[in-house]
């Protein structure tokens, strides 16, 4: 019988807008040893995390820690029984120094102030088992990051916590600082801990796993020992999601009049990190050219630049022609490009608004919705009302479609409004961020065909979706981005798999990322 | 609550919030009377609490009636001297909450409204004494001159925002003692009235004065002006495009700026806009009522203006009868002043009350409204 | 030079109030709850103490009276904004008309008047006499024969700079202040640090308008704070985060007030002396904004 520490069953969120962001989730992690937990954006990752950390309560399910029932009511729970989180954003006070963000909340007291004696003697302890030097006295706003990292992983080992969660803790780490990492993972393994290592990076996981578990679309589908790991396997595990067949109906091909072009593109994070480097492709009307790759490395970005919302550090963007500098989101606009972004709630719409408004926010100024700065409300509500028709927004509720208020639509709803806004601009450009995340089966269809037929009307869409079938269905031409850099861009989808699209975006080869980020540091 | 029956915010549940809130307020104010109008010293306990009561209804009766009735030897007729005394004084707090709605629709906080409008009064006296005497036109271009100097003082803040990024909160706060203190300086030093004791202005001029409705209240057409820029207001924010991007703004500025809606041009617009309405709120009281400059220290229209764009719920049309509601109980309490033993203070506990309860997102609802919206929605970021 | 003197001690004595109330507002800012509300607070203490002290004729009732008033009015501001979600600058605002028609309401009830208290006999807070320093010459009589809460609010200084930065509490406080996500990793409850801090902002408040009906002067009279929490406000702005830039930016409006009575023999107009404190202010926000959208720009 092996030695679980953490037990966790049958575990379920369900939001009550319907959203189900972890289902029936069974998880099973032994002590002493490094469990990693892949998955991509929106497999529920993050939400089974704050649940084992205190920060969400399950809808149902329980949990077992050590033996005894686990129910932490919030992270201050979680710690007290030994369970610490490393988040991927860090939790550090900027202007505090190491020592007092590692001690913050346990402080040794002599009578009512703090013992700062006795506090630098905790931090050294600690330090020094583990082995992980540290600046003291340094602001944490002047540490590196992955000092910064050691300072939240010290954070938690001071607080005598055996099951050690780290949340996508190699983003922001250089190849080689990564190495060390690893180091320090298999040494806090020497001393008994055990860690939860959340990742979606496949090199990482062969390199330092003991178990791995698969999470997608809020579920753990999969868990393999170590030596057991099969790389195709797990890329199908990870990706692949069988939706009924869809038929695509396309007509005729790509005049190719380029609308959209870039050279070179850049764009850099703070402290000086590539998120995106040199790249260069066209968009042209008429097509679909799909977008695979890791969010959060990259895609996310890159869509942003071209929509304005983020501004480029070198490159060209180069719009119908003509070169373009500072791109805002009012001239991207004007220029004839809509975007249907991935925040649908916070962006994409006003939800304290209604219907109506979120419908016309972007094209107010038109004839012949306005005059001179009237608004004509006869065709703005005329409008209004083929558009709910026509996507079928609120349909159980007619009468007063247009005057519903954003947030009492179900997110099925908002979306397709996000959608019909953004498509009856008439935009020739339609950058798409995962447009049918979290929708139903007939709903997600419905967006797709609509894609399309902006395609077949000669529109050109950038579609970006994390869900590799979808991609390959309706695109004509797909790019892959891995690491920040366009790693593979394919003329066409015949012939294309999961699996190969797969192999490009999950960074299988470590060694190409390094040679990249060589070659960034030596510029 | 569960599912997709969020809870519904439509009119009629904002409108009958507001209503519960002031029947509490009136409520809470009959309790204090009565509490301080007990005698603690002498006579029985019964007693005591019987006279409280007769004394506490007597009072109320005042307050809630006097601004329309007197009694006429116990014959209740119609007051027209009170009813010209609270439509007179709803006028500058119709601006101002028409200045204070307009800035709080826009999302942010610019608290200047009485600097503004004190920066007005001045800029408008100057104007009342100086200018030549042309009928008409002088009374216009005295209300010009206060729209104008509103605006002066309301595009600091907004400059500092627009800018440089820097908070509106305190920078507006200052500007009320700026404008204050340097209004009363150029007041002074310029316009003094040397004749009288006390420190105010010269009379203004004849043709400067507002046409007034009844000479001998002084009824002047200040209403008329209000209910005007009212209409104007709902106007700019129902049917133009610039109300409709203002109103996107100030519901999300993130929603805003993706829709290509310059969101930081709203709000600096928006701000001046409300300094200038704000700028004709006192300008419009001292030319149609006083007469000449008097004023030595802020009379607080300004912060009344914030109640009534919150009793309103920022909508323009509400704000007519939000200020009006005001107007009538603080007619009412002075009244009750003069009569009875009640202070008419006493108006700012209620309005206290009144702006705590209505600001308390989660008073009278199932649960705080941020919160459920936010429980609704997964976490977007790490949504992994 | 005994003019200098003069000005000097009166600086000293016009800049307690504001010392007090802005060490309130820092560390309400400090742990992110910004506390607008103490002019109103000022007032109502100020009302508080004249009045309970000329009824009892005990200092101490008048004090724990006068202070309780100031805690329980940042609690309705602790209890509305943190619980029931209300803005806290809407809530502050409310609680400052409170107290400028409260009190002269409830000075009515008690004594009958509505001007000032005059007519209740009340108490002042006794001076103290340093020993030695009264000796010296020009800087004894600065610095001695204050009132004690003078000397509490120099004390204060000291006192609140370093609860702020060497003991657990002030720790937690700049936490909560600065990465609300941070103390609540630790679990430190965000809600119950900001209530300590506006109960201590409430605290300071109430002892600034305490000073002014019973320090120097024995009688609350209306509006007699006149802006002074506002002024208190600006002190803890200019000041940023440390206590005693706190104190030099109060000391500098304690002057600036103080010089307005004596620039008035040399015809500079009491209104610029009065705005004095505002103006600066707003100048130093732009600057400082100035600078910040510079580094901004600079990095992107």
């Amino acid at each position: 019988m092996e030695n679980f520490l953490l037990r966790i069953q049958d575990i379920w969120k369900i939001y009550p807008n319907g959203i189900r962001a972890n289902k029936a989730v069974n998880l099973d992690i032994k002590s002493g040893g490094i469990h990693t937990l892949l998955g991509e954006n929106g497999a529920g990752k993050s939400t089974l995390m704050n649940i084992i950390f205190g920060l969400i309560r399950p809808t149902k399910g329980r949990m077992l820690f050590k033996g005894e029932s686990y129910t932490p009511e919030s992270s201050e729970d979680a710690i007290k029984k030994g369970v610490g989180m490393v988040h991927q954003h860090f939790r550090l006070v900027q202007s505090m120094t190491a020592l007092e963000n590692i001690t913050l909340g346990m402080e040794p007291l002599r009578g009512f102030i703090i013992d700062q004696k006795e506090q630098r003697k905790m931090v050294r302890e600690a330090t020094e088992s583990f082995n992980l030097p540290l600046p003291f006295d340094t602001r944490v706003k002047d540490l590196s990051l992955s000092l910064q990292q050691r300072v939240e992983i010290i954070k938690t080992l001071i607080r005598k916590t055996d099951l050690i969660i780290l949340d996508e803790p190699t983003g922001i780490l250089t190849p080689q600082e990564k190495r060390g990492f690893f180091h320090t993972l298999k040494r806090l393994r020497q001393h008994g801990k055990t860690i939860l290592f959340i990742t979606h990076k496949l090199s990482e996981v062969k390199e330092i796993s003991d178990t791995v578990s698969i999470m997608r679309d809020g579920t753990v589908k999969d868990s393999y020992d170590a030596e057991n790991i099969q790389t195709d396997e797990i890329i199908e595990s990870m990706l692949s999601e069988t939706k009924p067949s869809f038929t695509s109906l396309k007509t005729n091909d790509s005049t190719g009049e380029i609308l959209l072009k870039t050279e070179g593109l850049c764009y850099k994070i703070p402290p000086g990190r590539n998120r995106l480097e040199d790249i260069s492709f066209s968009l042209q009307e008429g097509e679909i050219l799909g977008l695979a790759g890791i969010s959060h490395e990259g895609p996310e970005d890159l869509i942003h630049l071209l929509f304005g919302l983020k501004q480029p550090d070198c490159g060209r963007l180069i719009l119908n022609g003509r070169p373009f500098r500072g791109l805002t989101p009012e001239a991207a606009r004007k220029a004839g490009i809509a975007l249907i972004p991935s925040d649908r709630i916070n962006m994409g719409s006003a939800i304290d608004l209604n219907l109506a408004d979120n419908l016309m926010s972007d094209k107010i100024d038109r004839a012949p919705f306005s005059r001179n700065g009237l608004i004509e409300a006869k065709p703005v509500r005329q409008f209004v009302q083929s558009i709910i028709q026509r996507y079928g927004i609120a349909a159980q509720n007619p009468n007063r479609s247009e005057k519903i208020l954003m947030r009492e639509l179900s997110g099925g709803n908002i979306q397709k409004a996000v959608v019909a806004r953004e498509i009856s601009s008439d935009a020739g450009i339609i950058l798409a961020e995962n447009p049918t995340r979290g929708m139903d089966v007939s709903s997600a269809d419905f967006i797709l065909n609509t894609l399309i037929d902006q395609r077949n009307k000669g529109k050109s869409v950038l579609f970006y979706s994390i869900d590799l079938t979808e991609l390959i269905r309706i695109s004509d031409r797909i790019m892959v981005l891995s690491g920040g850099r366009v790693v593979g861009l394919f003329n066409s989808s015949e012939g294309l798999t999961e699996g190969i699209l797969g192999r490009y975006m999950l960074d299988l080869n470590g060694d190409e990322r390094a040679k990249s980020e060589k070659n960034q540091h030596q510029q | 609550m569960k599912g997709r029956k969020v809870k519904k915010i439509n009119i009629s549940n904002e409108l009958s919030k507001t209503l519960i809130v002031i029947l509490i307020a009136l409520l809470a104010g009959y309790i204090l009377i009565f509490l301080t109008g007990l005698d603690w010293k002498g006579g029985g306990f019964f007693q005591s609490v019987r006279t409280s009561f007769q004394q506490t209804g007597e009072a109320y009766e005042i307050f809630l009636s006097s601004p329309l009735f007197k009694l006429n030897r116990a014959i209740p007729e119609f007051n027209f001297k009170g009813f010209v005394q609270w439509i007179n004084q709803s006028v500058p707090i119709i601006l101002t909450g028409l200045a204070v709605s307009l800035v709080f629709s826009a999302g942010i906080f610019n608290l200047g409204a009485e600097g503004q409008m004190f920066a007005g009064a001045v800029g408008g006296t100057f104007t009342a004494i100086l200018f030549p005497a042309i009928p008409v036109i002088h009374a216009f271009m005295v209300i010009l001159t206060g729209i104008i100097c509103g605006m002066a003082v309301a595009a600091i803040p907004a400059s500092i925002k627009y800018k440089l990024r820097g908070s509106e909160i305190v920078s507006s706060l200052m500007m009320n003692y700026i404008a204050l203190y340097i209004g009363l300086l150029l007041i002074r030093t310029f316009l003094r009235d040397e004749i009288s004791g006390a420190l105010m202005s010269r009379k203004f001029r004849e043709t400067a004065r507002l046409f007034l409705l009844n000479e001998r209240y002084k009824w002047h057409i200040g209403i008329f002006i209000a209910i005007g820029v009212t209409m104007l207001i709902w106007f700019i924010m129902n049917k133009t495009t610039w109300g409709y991007k203002l109103r996107v703004t100030g519901a999300n500025k993130t929603f805003a700026n993706y829709s290509g809606i310059p969101s930081t041009r709203m709000v600096f617009q928006t701000q001046l806009l409300s300094g200038s309405i704000a700028g004709m709120a006192g300008i419009i009281v001292l030319a149609g009522y006083h007469g000449r400059f008097l004023w030595v220290n802020s009379p607080g229209y300004g912060w009344d203006g914030v109640i009534v764009a919150l009793v309103a719920g920022q909508k323009p049309l509400l704000v007519l009868p939000a200020a009006l509601f005001i107007s009538y109980i603080r007619v009412g309490a002075t009244t009750m002043g003069r009569y009875t033993e009640v202070s008419p203070e006493i108006i700012a506990i209620l309005q206290a009350i009144i702006i705590l309860l209505i600001t308390a997102k989660a008073f009278l609802a199932n649960r705080p409204l941020m919160e459920t919206v936010r429980s609704a929605m997964p976490a977007r970021r790490e949504d992994g | 030079m005994a003019d200098m003197v003069d000005f000097l001690s009166t600086s000293l004595r016009v800049t307690t109030p504001i010392l007090l109330s802005a060490l309130g507002a820092l560390i309400a800012s400090s742990a992110g709850a910004t506390n607008i509300a103490l002019e109103g607070i000022m007032l109502f203490s100020a009302f508080v103490g004249a009045v309970v002290s000329g009824l009892t004729h005990s200092l101490i009732l008048s004090l724990l009276s006068a202070v309780s008033s100031g805690l329980i009015m940042t609690g309705i501001l602790a209890f509305f904004s943190l619980k029931l979600k209300a803005n806290i600058i809407m809530a502050a605002i409310a609680l400052n008309i409170f107290s400028s028609g409260g009190t002269i309401f409830f000075l009515n009830v008690i004594t009958g008047e509505k001007g000032s208290s005059a007519s209740i006999e009340s108490l002042v807070f006794p001076t103290l006499e340093i020993p030695l320093i009264n000796k010296i010459p020009g800087i004894g009589e600065i610095l001695s024969g204050h009132n004690i809460l003078t000397y509490f609010a120099l004390f204060s200084v000291i006192a609140v700079s370093f609860m702020l930065k060497r003991t657990p509490l002030g720790t937690k406080i700049r936490a909560v202040g600065e990465n609300k996500e941070a103390a609540e990793s630790v679990g430190i409850s965000v809600r119950k640090v900001k209530t300590v801090a506006l109960l201590l902002s409430g605290f300071y408040a109430s002892l600034g308008g305490v000073y002014l009906s019973m320090g120097y002067v024995s009688w609350f009279s209306r509006n007699m704070t006149s802006g002074r929490g506002w002024i208190a406000l600006a002190a803890q702005a200019l000041g940023g985060k440390s206590a005693y830039g706190v104190a030099i930016s109060s000391g500098v409006f304690g002057m600036s007030e103080s010089a307005s009575y004596s620039l008035k023999l040399l015809n500079i107009p009491g209104e610029l002396t009065q705005a004095f404190p505002f103006i600066i202010t707003v100048l130093m926000l732009i600057i400082v904004s100035f600078k910040k959208e510079r580094r901004f720009i600079g990095n992107s």
